[in-house]
């Protein structure tokens, strides 16, 4: 039986909740990854050598994000910050006057990819909550 | 006419051998130690949790390995001027003006590396020739050299492999299922287990940007052993969800990773 099949016939309606939100946050770590590792080395390049130092990241962090994979949690910062540029300069950013290096669709890039990672994460709190749902019914 | 199973197929199948954890044992040894003694159970969660803790320390000096040793170069060329200047092949100037051209090199290449390497001090500092007596002059910059090796040498072993034997523990453990449903159970745990990873990750990155404090090492630990208790759970919550809803649908046949892994 197929899964279409399946889900129309014997799945009760949080099961297909569950099972929809599961198969959209598959699709969205299919187009976050592929998104931020064309983002992570244009970013990079445009904005290491003005944020990546001591100033704005302890030296431990210099060291742990300096490369892949642990390099994806800095771009996540600098997406931040240009999605955000407010809130991220009171908080990670304090002091920074200059504007940032990049051009506008590299902006709007980041920007839709912040949201989609918001999404993502939303969704993936979603499934938790269904499937804690799910599995307490069953266990109990 | 009957259907033979497949056990019973003449060897022309590769014998599966179980993942073992093949490190460099003169600086993981305590690691190797517990992993090789240690439950199927607690494998499976060292392969999810060790990849962040070496991530932490080591991993990502896996890709620092390479960068140190390409410019170690750079510092055999410092001594290298440096013994051309005493020996009167060049001059002061000539010396000062190669010596200033290397460091600009080296930090450019090392980039935000020269800060892990150097702490504070810059590589001007670091990298000075000891005029002190009875000290060779360019110890400092073999004390570099040394110490960038050394990091380069912690780098080889590492968490990295650890990330192929998790999967290849999934995938032993489907090739011996009994059934075709202990094989969906192990197959959509395993991918629970990825989805519940993920997004735990995304969520640490999204809260470190909020909040902004800086991580230590101490606190990537924990980071890991939060991941690798939201990906369990993540894992029970997905066979819960298949048992209920999904259970006469065989992914593992579907999918294609019953024959992947046999």
């Amino acid at each position: 039986m197929s899964v279409i099949e399946t889900l129309l016939q014997d799945a009760d309606i949080l099961g297909v909740i569950a099972i929809s939100l599961i198969a959209i946050g598959f699709l969205l770590i299919f187009i976050l990854a592929i998104f931020i590792h064309i983002l992570h080395p244009l970013l990079s390049r445009r904005l290491d050598s003005l944020l990546f130092n001591p100033q704005w990241f302890s030296i431990g962090e210099v060291a742990m994000l300096s490369l892949w994979p642990l390099s994806l949690f800095k771009t996540s910062h600098y997406i931040f910050l240009i999605t955000f540029p407010n809130y991220a300069r009171r908080k990670r950013f304090k002091g920074l006057q200059e504007n940032l290096p990049i051009e506008p669709p590299l902006k709007l890039a980041a920007s839709i990819l912040m949201y989609l990672h918001i999404l993502f994460v939303v969704v993936g709190i979603a499934v938790f909550i269904f499937g804690t749902i799910i599995y307490t019914t069953e266990a109990f | 006419m009957l259907d033979v199973p497949t056990q019973c197929y003449a060897s022309g199948i590769e014998k599966w051998h179980t993942p073992t954890l093949n490190i460099n044992k003169a600086e993981l040894k305590p690691l190797q130690q517990y992993y090789n003694s240690a439950t199927r159970q607690e494998q499976a969660s060292l392969t999810d949790l060790a990849p962040v803790m070496l991530a932490a320390g080591t991993t990502s000096l896996a890709s620092i390995k390479t960068t140190f040793q390409s410019n170690t170069v750079y510092l055999t060329e410092l001594v290298q001027h440096y013994n051309d200047f005493k020996a009167n092949t060049i001059t002061k100037g000539q010396y000062d003006y190669r010596r200033k051209k290397v460091i600009n090199q080296l930090d450019e290449k090392l980039g935000p590396l020269r800060y892990a390497l150097n702490k504070s001090q810059t590589s001007r500092e670091i990298l000075r020739v000891s005029r002190k007596r009875g000290r060779r002059p360019t110890g400092n910059i073999t004390r570099q050299i040394a110490r960038m090796n050394k990091l380069s040498k912690l780098a080889h072993s590492g968490g990295i492999l650890l990330a192929g034997v998790g999967l290849g523990l999934a995938c032993h453990d489907i090739a011996h299922a009994d059934s075709a449903l202990q094989k969906n159970h192990i197959l959509v745990e395993s991918l629970g287990g990825v989805f519940g990873g993920v997004v735990f990750g995304g969520a640490v990155a999204l809260t470190l940007a909020l909040i902004a404090t800086p991580v230590g090492w101490v606190a990537a630990l924990m980071i890991g052993a939060g991941g690798v208790a939201v990906s369990y759970a993540t894992g029970a919550i997905f066979k819960s969800i298949y048992d209920t809803n999904m259970m006469q649908v065989d992914l593992a046949q579907i999918s294609g990773v019953s024959h992947l892994c046999r």
